[in-house]
């Protein structure tokens, strides 16, 4: 299981392909990728590699400026479509 | 002139909504309340009539604010880029004798930086806070005591407005148009599109670009309608650039939310919301009119709208020197959706040969221009204009041709421009800068298929000998000097350009 922490690791590698110009040092959890250079033009292949890393499926209303606006916030989007949260919540109540 | 329609306007629809941005709504009588305090503001500091305004604002009322307080002045808008860097706007600004900037907070140190490198007196206006050095666009406004609209507006016809339109050598050219050809060109778009107080024109589009300015803020506030500007995202009480993808489903709403009639758009944007799932409920049955412009629309695209929206989208031609010259309003527009229509009222549109002579239908030429709403000329730049100006008409040198029934069909631009993320980029600008890189010999950009949002600007470049140039020093080099989005988003270094034997460069082998 991606514990979250792993799942910020692996959305930091996804982000600092696209962003060839941008240092991993440039990228913390909060840092807004918007202003480092997400455009149009990159922001789909960010949504493609990340269905594909993490093999979900994200829907329309989902890609919006409050999921993608750092990794904390795609961290914990992608954390929910795993249904993460959910499993610890039950594994953690048992 | 421009005033007086917007005039026309406040008289009979003063308690209407004007413009919509976000939660604001602002009647036509408090916007022009606005134009006439600032107007008297801009006059307190020595702005008038032949004096040029910089605007370097993303969409906002500011932007409308400003604009008609220039043309009730008499005064010229130069509307540049926001996301341009330092060397870009200083170059605007020192070509057009700025002498004032009107821009945001994010964007005000950076107009500082380049008024302080110009040794000009330049004034900095702000509208969105206190910043050192720089008035505050609301204190600079200076509110009238009674009401004025009962005054007449000015009838003035001079210059009003300063565009840029990329050339095929060297720096873009400067377009400067009149108070008389933008108040033309409002009338024929509205005319002819038959747009009334009743519409709702919803901008996504740029406003410093015709398509936006012409299209959507003139059209709508010359007319009584309602212009709702799609507003900016603020994170932080910063704006901050968002991919149109990131807001679709924002979009969508505002459609039903404010009834929005018609939708001007070009074709990334209408690509990017043709392809909502369909299990997302929209209602898109206010609309009457979307249409597309800047770059030639796919069928891919037509089909997918038409199919998701039951839409079909209509095809608008125009450019920086005339504004919008056609449009195809068709009966039938499946038919002919990769026609760009019949020219708008009073334009005239001609198709002519390498004689000089008009070619008849369906024949390939040269698309020709007459339009009272037409530039006079390219400033300074006289052996250009003597080719591109002749007998009052503007020779476009894009190549189209026409049917039986005055359709117009677009089959070649002049310009090679690349489409990327709804930006149309000048590849010569961009090879300026990169070949006076120390380590670059020679540069040549192309635009490259992507897979999402139109093509991926492409930089091949030579190295001088015994050079080593990496990449990022080559990004980094870029971003300093232009906008995020002229970027290459691929570098690719070669030993040679291909060229043919005559020199000239084969860039279909770069692509």
């Amino acid at each position: 299981m991606n514990s979250t922490e792993q799942i910020k690791q692996e959305a930091k590698e996804v982000v600092l392909a696209i962003l060839p110009d941008i240092s991993s040092e440039d990228l913390n959890e909060e840092s807004d990728i918007f202003s480092l250079g997400l455009d149009s033009i990159n922001a789909m292949t960010l949504v493609s590699n990340l269905q594909d890393a993490f093999d979900i499926q994200l829907e329309t209303d989902e890609i919006n400026f409050e999921n993608f606006q750092n990794l904390a916030t795609i961290a914990e989007m992608v954390e929910k479509k795993k249904g993460l949260k959910d499993e610890i919540l039950r594994s953690t109540t048992v | 002139m421009v005033e007086q329609l917007l005039l026309e306007a406040v008289k009979a629809f003063s308690e209407k909504t004007a413009l919509v941005y976000d939660n604001l709504k602002i009647s036509y009588k408090e916007l022009y309340s606005h134009v006439s305090s600032l107007s008297k503001g801009l006059s307190s500091i020595g702005i008038g009539q032949g004096d040029c305004v910089a605007l370097v604002l993303p969409n906002c009322p500011e932007f409308a604010i400003a604009f008609y307080s220039l043309a009730q002045l008499n005064g010229i808008v130069l509307p540049l880029n926001h996301l341009f860097k330092a060397e870009e706007i200083s170059y605007y600004i020192s070509d057009s004798n700025a002498r004032a900037i009107i821009t945001d907070m994010k964007r005000a140190e950076l107009c500082r930086n380049v008024i302080a490198k110009l040794d000009k007196e330049i004034e900095l206006i702000v509208v969105d806070g206190i910043h050192p050095f720089s008035r505050y666009f609301y204190e600079l406004m200076i509110p009238e005591e009674t009401e004025i609209y009962d005054s007449a507006a000015s009838s003035f016809e001079g210059d009003l407005l300063y565009q840029y339109s990329s050339g095929s050598t060297g720096r873009p050219k400067k377009v400067c148009r009149t108070q008389y050809n933008l108040s033309q060109e409002v009338k024929n778009f509205t005319a002819t599109a038959g747009i009334t107080s009743a519409d709702t024109i919803l901008c996504t589009v740029p406003l410093y670009h015709a398509h936006g300015l012409g299209n959507c803020l003139l059209a709508a506030t010359c007319k009584g309608a309602t212009i709702v500007i799609l507003e900016q995202v603020v994170q932080k009480g910063i704006p901050v650039e968002v991919p149109f993808v990131f807001r679709r489903t924002q979009v969508l709403e505002l459609i039903e939310k404010e009834g929005v009639t018609i939708l001007p758009a070009v074709p990334y944007i209408l690509n990017t919301l043709a392809e909502t799932p369909s299990n997302i409920q929209v209602d898109l049955s206010t609309l009457r009119l979307c249409f597309s412009a800047g770059n030639f629309l796919s069928k891919d695209i037509f089909e997918k709208f038409l199919q998701r929206f039951g839409i079909p989208i209509r095809q608008l031609y125009g450019c920086t020197e005339a504004g919008s010259v056609s449009i195809n309003l068709d009966a039938e527009p499946e038919k002919t959706l990769d026609s760009v229509g019949i020219p708008m009222q009073n334009v005239e549109i001609k198709i002519i040969g390498e004689a000089g002579n008009e070619l008849p239908i369906g024949a390939i030429g040269e698309v020709v221009i007459k339009s009272e709403a037409l530039t006079s000329g390219y400033s300074n730049m006289r052996e250009l204009n003597q080719q591109a100006f002749k007998g009052g008409c503007f020779f476009t040198g894009d190549l189209g041709k026409k049917d039986e029934f005055g359709r117009l069909y677009i089959t070649g631009r002049k310009k090679i421009l690349i489409d990327t993320g709804g930006h149309k980029i000048d590849p010569i600008e961009i090879e300026d800068i990169l070949v006076n890189h120390p380590k670059v010999k020679e540069a040549v950009v192309v635009g490259v298929k992507g897979d999402f949002a139109g093509e991926l600007v492409k930089a091949v470049i030579v190295q001088k000998e015994r050079e080593i140039c990496e990449n990022n020093e080559i990004l980094s080099y870029c971003k300093q000097r232009m906008a995020e989005f002229k970027i290459p988003k691929i570098i690719e270094f070669r030993d040679e350009i291909p060229k043919s034997p005559l020199g000239k460069i084969l860039r279909k082998e770069l692509v």
